[in-house]
C-alpha cells in the first residue's frame, strides 16, 4: 500500500510539472502558481475540515506562524521558482536540479541537525553533483 | 543582445530558479518534520500551508490576477489540473509517510523527474527534447538522491 501511495506521488508531482509547461504557454510563472494553489488549496481544506476537522479546532495559535513559515517556503519561493525554472530552461532540465532538495535537507541536518555524515550520504553527493553538472553544461540548441 | 547571449541569460536565470527551488524544498523538509510531529495531522499541515501560500502569493502579484482572467480557457484547464495534480502528491507522500519509514517511500518518490521525462517525451515533445544527456543526468540525480535519502 506504502509503495502505491509512494508512487501515486511520484505520478503526481511529475504530472504537475508537465502540465504546468502547458499553462506556461499562456500564463506567466506567477499568475499559473497562484491558480494552482487556488484549486489545490481548496481541495486540500475541504478534506482537512471533513476529515480533521477537530483537530483543526484543537490547534494552538503558534502553530498558525510554522504554517506560515512553511508556506511561504515551500510556494511562493518554492513551488514559483520551480515554475520560473520550467519557464526558462523546460521540466526536462528544471526537476533534476529541484530534486537535488532532500540533498539540502541532509546538509542541514548535519550542520544544524547534529547528524553524522555517511559513505552513501558522500557518494549519493557526488552522483547528484555530477548528474547536475552533465544537464547544466549541454549545449544550448540540444 | 545576440540570440546566444540572450538564451545563455535565460540558462542561468532557470537552473538559478531550479536551486532556489531546491533550497526552499529543502528547508521545508528540514523543518516539516519538527511542525507534523509537534503541531499537526500532516494533511492539516499541508492545507494551511498551502492557504497562507496562496495568500502571501496573492499579495505579492496581485498584479497578475487580471491575467488569470484574460488567459484561455485551455491555459485555465491545464493550471487547476496541475494545482490537483500537485496537492495529490502531497496527499499521497503524507499517507504514504504515515504508515511506512522515509527509507522505503521517500525513495520512490525520487524518482518523479524520470517519470516527468517520460511524459515529457510523450506530451510535449512539441515543446521540449529528451536528449540522451538529461536522461544520464537526470538518472545520475535520482540514485544519488536515493542514495542520500537511504543513508
Amino acid at each position: 500500500m506504502a509503495t502505491a501511495l509512494a508512487l501515486l506521488s511520484a505520478l503526481g508531482f511529475a504530472s504537475a510539472a508537465v502540465l504546468s509547461r502547458l499553462a506556461l504557454q499562456h500564463l506567466r510563472p506567477p499568475a499559473l502558481t497562484i491558480l494552482s494553489l487556488l484549486a489545490s488549496g481548496a481541495v486540500m481544506l475541504t478534506l482537512t475540515f471533513l476529515l480533521y476537522r477537530e483537530a483543526v479546532l484543537a490547534l494552538v495559535p503558534v502553530a498558525f506562524g510554522w504554517f506560515a513559515l512553511v508556506g511561504l517556503l515551500n510556494y511562493p519561493v518554492g513551488q514559483l521558482s520551480r515554475n520560473l525554472g520550467i519557464r526558462f530552461v523546460g521540466v526536462t532540465r528544471t526537476l533534476p536540479v529541484v530534486a537535488i532538495a532532500p540533498l539540502i535537507a541532509a546538509l542541514l541536518s548535519i550542520t544544524l541537525g547534529g547528524e553524522t555524515l555517511t559513505v552513501s550520504l558522500g557518494l549519493g553527493t557526488m552522483a547528484i553533483v555530477a548528474g547536475v553538472i552533465l544537464i547544466l553544461t549541454e549545449r544550448p540548441g540540444t | 543582445m545576440k540570440l546566444a547571449t540572450r538564451i545563455q541569460q535565460w540558462r542561468f536565470l532557470g537552473y538559478g530558479f531550479g536551486f532556489a527551488a531546491a533550497s526552499a524544498y529543502g528547508s521545508t523538509q528540514f523543518l516539516a518534520r519538527h511542525v507534523v510531529l509537534d503541531y499537526a495531522h500532516p494533511i492539516v499541515v499541508v492545507a494551511f500551508s498551502i492557504t497562507f501560500g496562496f495568500l502571501i502569493l496573492l499579495v505579492l502579484f496581485q498584479q497578475e490576477v487580471p491575467q488569470v482572467t484574460r488567459a484561455p480557457r485551455r491555459a485555465l484547464f491545464w493550471a487547476v489540473v496541475a494545482g490537483l495534480a500537485a496537492a495529490l502528491g502531497v496527499s499521497s507522500q503524507f499517507s504514504a509517510l504515515s504508515i511506512a519509514p522515509v527509507v522505503r517511500v521517500s525513495p520512490i518518490i525520487a524518482v518523479n523527474p524520470l517519470i516527468a521525462l517520460v511524459l515529457t517525451h510523450i506530451f510535449l515533445q512539441r515543446l521540449e527534447q529528451v536528449t540522451l544527456r538529461i536522461v544520464m543526468g537526470t538518472a545520475l540525480v535520482v540514485g544519488g538522491v536515493v542514495l542520500v535519502i537511504i543513508s
